[in-house]
């Protein structure tokens, strides 16, 4: 019996301190200040790792201003975006085949005002706190990418990966701009 | 189906829901008092909503006020508008004894359009200050924000990034400073090389005088230009000496032109002389009067809604308005306040001067050409430079009853944006077409090739639902039996029923399976031999509201008009169907007739769509693509914060 209580009592101790240094251990992660803040925040979006990966492999991405998060992630979109635009306009000039020539020159149309005014003005809008304005942005950019992306079925799509990603980025900006759109 | 009660003001939808808000208020209070709180503070909350989202209706309070106690049969002898010194803006169709129609819920609610622009509620007439700014094309509007009909006109405002897709925002421009206190009416944006966007509109002034107002956004960088800013010391321009301080409205866009100056035009009058004056600027903010009109012409009026631009006759693309030139020529277009009509002339503009002179005489500014020969007014056009088109605007009113605007709570629509082109293969006339964004409404599509349709008869296509259509149609014709008969009937005549030998022929739109309603878009064909047996061909256009409705307190006239047709081209038309608008487009464009039709049987499921041959000496082979048009979800902007 003595056995029993004892070993029992080892165990509570046992699990008391497992649990407190757990407990320890992430307040001195909070401690960090902000880390933390960015896997919060990731964690309620769509893609986390990608997120996640965005936002702590950007040296500007601010500790623990949800705003300024939502910027670099635009930015990045718009980064990206202009890339693919270039790229596209490249495929047009190098391809002879016709009905890809219309489906890029299609996909052209819908990428030049995401990068031109539909981001930028994104951008703006969050730094100003104008979030349901962002958030609008941020969804008509949605409905150009989605737009090229129908033209192409399946696996054919020249621009690959691209599209793809840029779908995930910007799935992840609107969950973050939601965020700050609820408070 | 029940009726609407017929005194006006009564809206039974309405009053039926203010009526679930009292009984809340008046439930017995049986709560714990710690719920009570709550309870009464939601309810107060919620009756404080209604009151905010009802007091939109306070417009029939309103129009009894304006109707000073008059009977609900009673149509103001003068319009609407008049006094103040613009055109009618009530219809005076109808007379005292017109009897009013038991119009029901389902009737009105199926007026309102799926894919024109016309704001949630209230009355909207002339488009002002449309403009492509950072990715979104803006539009403007006369509106009463109180109202279904005209009065307390303020500037509303609406995005898009399309044409099609509008999303409403906050009023722009209201009437605020005694320069505009009477009145914000209409104006035009012109867009300075820098960026700047500068806006000239009139203002009714409190001592009932019309001049012109400058305003300018509040925050360049705002890409949706919520705010405006009024100049501090308008009226920057007033009615000159000679000019009637009721005859002086709607300044255009300005041009740039060799002299480093900024030169505008707005409508004027001189002993029923419809003129154009001209302004001429550096700063927008002092302006010199010059000596000459840049056009006058007899007879015709007063003009309102003055538009000025140039078109090359190479006719491929839209040219900025400050393109001048080899190769373009100069539209001058007016709305005339007499006729309620709008018409434009195709001329030469001699930039030395400052003055314009029609290709043809015969058919100046006013009684020649019209933009449209339907339901039409106050269009503007603006210079696209994101797609390097012309893009028009045009307003058009209701023809039913203002009783009828009232109850339904709202009044008027914009036409779909169309693009404006010179006609290169006749010379004579514009081309206006939908802009190509409306294909974006396209959903299923249906086809037809070379359907035979014999003389008097009438075939329905199956395709649906029928009320919210884009048809784009081609017609051959088959001459039956000896050749030889001269028809030289010209014109739309009384309406389809009026049978020729090579017409009327075309599509029932709006049209139930009985045919107790319906709108024929028609042809009529007609030839004239003379002596040496060569035969001209004439061919008309039109549209037939007669047997639009059943209703009699609705306006249903015939309109229409010639339309050229060259000889290797095949007879066209485009027609969209969107409920209560019809706009119909012949040979690309070259004769555009807008309507309104209000019809109590066909409607919803009950409309349909035909082809008929009203001809008697001609079979018809029709081919027809139809598409089935989503609806454009008009709505406010989706702000969601508190900007």
């Amino acid at each position: 019996m003595k056995n029993k209580a004892s070993t029992s009592l080892t165990l509570v101790l046992l699990c008391l301190t497992l649990v407190s240094t757990r407990l320890v251990s992430s307040q001195s992660s909070s401690d960090d200040g902000g880390d933390d803040l960015i896997d919060q925040i990731c964690k309620k979006t769509p893609f986390y790792e990608l997120c996640s990966s965005i936002l702590h492999s950007n040296p500007l991405t601010p500790k623990s201003d949800p705003k300024g998060m939502a910027v670099i992630m635009v930015n990045n979109i718009e980064e990206n975006a202009t890339d693919t635009l270039n790229y596209i306009q490249d495929l047009i000039k190098k391809t002879s085949d016709q009905q890809l020539e219309q489906q890029l020159a299609f996909c052209a149309e819908s990428y030049i005002p995401v990068v031109k005014y539909i981001l930028p003005q994104a951008v703006d809008a969050l730094k100003q706190g104008k979030f349901g304005f962002a958030s609008y942005c941020i969804s008509d950019a949605e409905k150009e990418l989605d737009a090229c992306n129908k033209k192409f079925s399946g696996n054919q799509s020249p621009l690959g990966d691209r599209n793809g990603i840029m779908q995930k980025l910007v799935d992840v900006a609107a969950a973050i701009v939601k965020l700050l759109l609820n408070g | 189906m029940e009726g609407i009660k017929d005194d006006v003001g009564h809206v039974p939808l309405l009053e039926a829901e203010e009526e679930e808000e009292e009984e809340e208020g008046r439930r017995p209070l049986r709560l714990r008092g710690s719920y009570l709180g709550i309870f009464g503070s939601t309810v107060f909350l919620v009756s404080m909503a209604a009151l905010i989202i009802y007091q939109g209706h306070d417009y029939y309070d309103e129009a009894k006020i304006e109707n000073k106690g008059n009977n609900n049969n009673n149509y103001n002898k003068v319009p609407r508008g008049v006094a103040e010194g613009v055109s009618a803006k009530s219809n005076s169709f109808l007379s005292e004894t017109t009897p009013s129609y038991n119009w029901t819920n389902a009737m009105l609610s199926w007026q309102r359009t799926a894919f024109h622009f016309q704001p949630e509620r209230n009355w909207m007439n002339d488009p002002n200050g449309p403009l492509f700014h950072k990715g979104w094309y803006h539009l403007f509007y006369q509106y009463n924000p109180f109202s279904a009909v005209w009065g307390n006109i303020t500037w509303g405002h609406a995005v898009s990034r399309d044409l099609i897709h509008w999303l409403y925002l906050p009023e722009a421009i209201v009437r605020d400073m005694w320069f505009d206190i009477n009145g914000a009416w209409s104006g035009s944006a012109t867009l300075l090389p820098g960026g700047e966007i500068v806006m000239l509109y009139t203002g009714y002034t409190h001592q009932q005088v019309q001049v012109q107002n400058l305003a300018y956004p509040a925050d360049a960088s705002d890409p949706l230009l919520l705010n405006w800013v009024k100049y501090a010391k308008n009226p920057v321009m007033v009615p000159p000496p000679g000019i009637g301080p009721n005859d002086f409205r709607d300044p255009t866009t300005a041009w740039f032109g060799p002299d480093n100056k900024w030169t505008l035009t707005l409508g004027s009058m001189l002993n029923d002389s419809g003129l154009s004056l001209v302004y001429k600027t550096t700063d927008f903010i002092n302006y010199e009067l010059n000596d000459h009109f840049l056009h006058i012409v007899p007879g015709t009026g007063m003009w309102e809604c003055v538009d000025f631009y140039p078109v090359s006759i190479n006719g491929s693309v839209g040219l900025d308005t400050s393109a001048n030139g080899p190769g373009v020529k100069h539209v001058l277009k007016a709305s005339l306040d007499d006729t309620k009509l709008d018409y434009y002339a195709i001329g030469t503009y001699f930039i030395e001067n400052d003055t314009w002179i029609p290709d043809d005489p015969d058919l100046d500014v006013g009684i020649g050409l019209r933009l449209d020969y339907g339901k039409y007014y106050a269009s503007k056009s603006f210079y696209d430079q994101n797609k390097q088109r012309r893009v028009l605007w045009g307003w058009i009113n209701e023809s039913d009853s203002e009783v009828a605007d009232i109850t339904k709570g709202w009044a008027s629509l914009q036409t779909i944006p169309r693009t404006v082109l010179y006609d290169k293969k006749t010379g004579t006339n514009l081309l206006q077409w939908p802009v190509e964004e409306i294909e974006s409404l396209r959903l299923s599509s249906h086809e037809f090739k070379e359907l035979l349709v014999k003389p008097g008869t009438v075939v329905p296509l199956h395709i649906g639902p029928a009320t919210q259509l884009d048809i784009i149609a081609e017609f051959e014709i088959e001459l039956l039996g000896s050749e030889g008969i001269v028809n030289n009937v010209e014109g739309c005549g009384v309406g389809a029923v009026e049978r020729s030998a090579f017409g009327p022929f075309g599509i029932l739109a709006i049209a139930n399976d009985q045919l107790s309603e319906l709108t024929p878009i028609y042809f009529r064909l007609s030839n004239h031999g003379n002596g040496t047996s060569t035969i001209t061909t004439s061919t008309s256009f039109c549209v037939d509201e007669t047997r639009s409705s059943k209703a009699p307190d609705v306006s249903k006239q015939v309109f229409g008009s010639k339309v050229p047709v060259l000889n290797d081209e095949k007879l066209s038309l485009r027609v969209l169907v969107d409920h209560s608008i019809i706009e119909s487009f012949a040979q690309g464009g070259r004769t555009v007739i807008s309507s309104r039709v209000y019809p109590t049987e066909a409607i919803y499921g009950a409309a349909r769509l035909f082809l008929f041959n009203n001809a008697t000496d001609i079979n018809i082979k029709a081919s027809l693509k139809i598409w089935q048009l989503n609806s454009a979800f008009i709505r406010p902007f989706p702000f969601h914060d508190t900007q």
